[in-house]
């Protein structure tokens, strides 16, 4: 049997790193002179198109995780894994006619956290953004050990270095463009991400025995291709909550339906979701074929990259390492941006400095993106369990905001008491049924605990929100 | 010379897990079919010239073993068990030297034995009936957000 060792020489590593790198470096200081002021920097002057929109949904989504957990998804839980993981498309679906009407309540609005505030007052927003920066700060470690046990795994670089760098590389182009560079890295990075993979994809099949895997699977690992397996049963529904509530309350998204022009957002997603729905069957396909072609996994999150660079060599390792380096950065930098935005919008803005000024706001912005970078990078150097480890303890805390958020966009009625409850108790019994039952029920059991709860205070105690009020004026 | 050799090659697993509710003849159990092995020399330092064999069998007499691994690496991860007590055994090899290895370790047991499909099936009708409400509830508030723009 091979052993899952490098493919790459460092050397080559480190090259590929340098040249990627000062590749979005050098855009990030070129778009970022396009940002004159705050809504530039934070939301690219509200003004994005279709094609950048499109973009830059699908490039973010695509992540480190659908690269590297969608293939450990088919791993561990066989086909009903890779339909779970493609049913993180539905996120985008659903957040589709949500951009529309996001962007008509919320003309001026630049956080998911001034949903929040305004639609349901303080107690629920202090609830929220716990959650949120919980969530984006276990999101950017994910990514993070992700490209340092990428880097490891493909070309020996060690993994404090590799984690160290791609962190670097983001922080820096973040900090130098705003969302102009992030929306722009995107657009570019997501025609690298979907060329490889169609590459890689149709490269890799082509050299497998289907017969041969089918009936390795049948002999040695049943039940990955077996309907009645319970834990894949369970997983379908739960993946595709995590996934919905993952996009339906972060701040990455919120931001970009802010960004998007006039009736763009609607269109934006739908696309971006179309788009992205085969990827991760595609990934998650190459990880059934392991056994068959005799490669020991050591750490099931790297079995796609593994199995992708193992089949075609030294080209389709560099392949692989450009196309899950550009998804990493594709990621990180919209949530460096985001989580950055969110934090100085609605904490240092809102609760310690109310009266700051634009300058000011930019100032905080720049030090909350260092810091956000210096965070992850000491989180992660410990390199703490696998990638779904570490993704899957914060479903039941985002799945418990879908219905909060959505009744709070849609019905007038919903109540603030409802949302508080429903986060709060969402979130406990979500992580109760994570430890008890697996992580694969946490966030299908906190998004039912959650609705109910919103669905009972409606029913008992119905409020009669104005909608003008999610109009705020921020002019300072 | 030749005994004292292969002791210091002799090796062990780790255990995954302390759960108390694993019987005295199971090391683990696993409620999803997917778990890790890992080993290490009982004596010596982990060397790059040492290989390990990881043999499989449904049975503690190892009357029927599958070789599942043969390599350098301390870990593999096992995947797609249906349910049933599955036995591994590890044994360290000198690299390029035929019959210079160490006794087989003890039998480790896994015990695969899946959650309850009542409590699958159950989760998975709720998972389609919320799923069903939210989409409804956009729905709706879609086709009025056309009249409110």
């Amino acid at each position: 049997m091979q052993l899952q060792s490098e493919i790459l020489s460092p050397t080559l590593g480190w090259i590929l790193l340098a040249v990627f790198g000062v590749f979005w470096v050098y855009l990030g200081i070129y778009w970022g002179r396009k940002a004159k002021n705050l809504d530039g920097y934070m939301l690219a002057g509200r003004n994005v198109g279709l094609a950048l929109g499109t973009a830059t949904a699908m490039a973010t989504w695509v992540t480190s995780n659908t690269t590297m957990l969608a293939p450990q998804f088919a791993l561990q839980l066989g086909i009903w894994g890779m339909l779970a993981y493609s049913t993180a498309a539905f996120g985008l679906f659903i957040f589709a006619p949500m951009a529309k009407r996001i962007r008509a309540l919320m003309p001026n609005g630049f956080t998911s956290g001034d949903f929040i505030r305004l639609r349901y007052g303080k107690a629920v927003w202090y609830v929220f953004l716990l959650i949120t920066t919980f969530y984006s700060i276990i999101w950017l470690i994910s990514m993070g050990m992700a490209g340092g046990i990428l880097l490891k795994a493909l070309s020996g670089i060690p993994y404090e270095y590799g984690m160290s760098a791609i962190l670097l590389v983001c922080v820096l182009y973040t900090l130098f463009g705003g969302l102009y560079a992030v929306i722009g890295t995107d657009y570019i990075q997501s025609i690298i991400i979907a060329i490889g993979i169609i590459v890689v994809g149709f490269a890799v099949l082509s050299r497998l025995d289907m017969d041969a895997i089918y009936l390795n699977l049948k002999e040695n690992q049943p039940a990955l291709i077996s309907v009645f397996i319970p834990y894949s049963i369970m997983s379908l529904f739960n993946n595709l909550f995590f996934g919905v509530g993952e996009i339906v309350h972060n701040n990455v998204w919120w931001s970009r339906a802010f960004a998007m022009a006039k009736g763009v957002g609607q269109k934006a997603y739908t696309f971006a979701g179309i788009f992205w729905l085969p990827i991760p069957i595609a990934a998650g396909f190459i990880a059934l074929s392991s056994d068959t072609l005799g490669l020991n996994v050591t750490r099931p999150d790297m079995i796609g990259p593994f199995v992708a660079a193992n089949v075609l060599g030294q080209i389709g390792a560099v392949l692989v390492f450009v196309v899950v380096f550009s998804s990493l950065a594709s990621s990180i930098d919209s949530l460096l941006a985001a989580t950055s935005d969110i934090v100085t919008e609605d904490i240092y803005h809102k609760i310690f400095n109310p009266k700051a000024q634009e300058k000011s706001l930019r100032k905080a912005s720049t030090y909350i993106i260092l810091g956000l970078g210096l965070i992850t990078w000491l989180i992660c150097l410990p390199k703490i369990g696998t990638l779904a480890d570490v993704l899957f303890f914060a479903g039941p805390l985002v799945a418990s905001t879908i219905w909060p958020i959505i009744t709070g966009l849609y019905w007038q009625k919903a109540t603030k008491t409802g949302a508080l409850w429903a986060m709060i108790l969402g979130s406990a019994i979500g992580l109760i049924a994570y430890f008890e039952l697996g992580w694969y029920t946490a966030s299908l059991i906190s998004t039912g605990v959650s609705m109910v709860v919103v669905l009972l205070f409606v029913w008992l105690k119905p409020e009669n929100f104005e909608w003008k009020k999610l109009n705020e004026d921020h002019t300072n | 010379m030749q005994q004292v050799f292969a002791a210091s090659l002799n090796c062990d697993f780790k255990r995954n897990t302390d759960k108390e509710n694993t019987s005295p003849k199971e090391n683990e159990k696993s409620p999803t079919g997917y778990y890790s092995l890992k080993w290490s020399l009982i004596y010596d330092k982990q060397n790059d010239s040492i290989y390990y064999r990881i043999e499989q069998s449904n049975n503690s007499n190892f009357s029927n073993p599958r070789s599942i691994y043969f390599g350098s690496d301390t870990e593999t991860f096992i995947s797609g068990k249906k349910e049933g007590l599955y036995f591994y055994r590890v044994r360290a090899e000198l690299k390029g030297l035929k019959k210079q290895f160490g006794a087989w370790s003890k039998p480790y047991a896994v015990r695969v034995e899946y959650q309850s499909m009542i409590l699958a099936w159950t989760l998975f009708i709720i998972g389609a009936i919320i799923f069903v409400a939210t989409t409804l509830v956009i729905l709706k508030g879609h086709k009025e957000t056309k009249d409110f723009v």
